[in-house]
């Protein structure tokens, strides 16, 4: 069985990166604080169980399930709000704001998406298994999402350079 | 963009404003619903200090 110091152990290495990937899908840092506690706690209890070259991608998944689980209890994450604060023709934003606004604007599966191969750099197959969807939806995803952020981000060059 | 634009993009943008990490195994472990799930009981080792850190 393994031992309790093996999981502070991953909880200590891993804990922080898996606090940002929920950050990317949720969007606020106090969220993902919650989301990482819950999904770790699941971890905590199925840990006995979880053969060790599993755990990454066990931690993962809890971490990316408890989030979307929690935005689709809470459905009312303001795009529409952010998607007008981000077409404003009025002063330009900071690049952080831009990039947040840009991330709002994508479905929370199309975050979880972007989140999982593009911040922890997973396949497109190894996102499919956390998701549970096809790889081609991933790949489908990825593409809308890279076009939404793209949108955004060419915004933010131009209005950097037009400064 | 390529691929690695994207991530340096997305790992800035975690960076900017990430506070420091505040959950610690022992709270996670003992607080989570995952061990009430499990019967409550939190976590099982009675040497550690239930007092927050």
């Amino acid at each position: 069985m393994r031992s309790e110091g093996e999981f502070d152990e991953f909880f200590t290495a891993r804990g922080p990166a898996l606090r940002r990937l929920a950050y990317l899908v949720v969007g606020d840092w106090h969220t993902a604080e919650d989301v990482t506690q819950n999904a770790l706690a699941k971890l905590y209890v199925a840990w006995p169980r979880v053969r060790p070259e599993s755990v990454e991608a066990y931690a993962r998944k809890a971490v990316v399930n408890e989030a979307l689980s929690l935005l689709r209890r809470r459905r009312d994450v303001p795009v529409a709000q952010v998607r007008e604060d981000a077409a404003g023709a009025a002063p330009p934003t900071p690049s952080g704001t831009d990039v947040r606004a840009a991330l709002a604007a994508l479905p929370a599966q199309q975050r979880a998406v972007v989140a999982l191969r593009f911040l922890d750099d997973q396949s497109v197959a190894e996102t499919a298994r956390v998701l549970g969807i096809s790889e081609g939806t991933v790949k489908s995803h990825t593409s809308r999402a890279i076009a939404t952020l793209r949108l955004h981000v060419a915004d933010l060059v131009l209005s950097e350079e037009g400064r | 963009m390529t691929h690695t634009d994207l991530t340096q993009i997305l790992r800035d943008h975690v960076a900017a404003d990430e506070p420091a990490f505040g959950l610690d195994p022992v709270r996670v472990s003992a607080a989570g619903p995952g061990c009430a799930a499990a019967g409550g009981a939190g976590r099982p080792r009675s040497a550690r200090s239930p007092s927050p850190r």
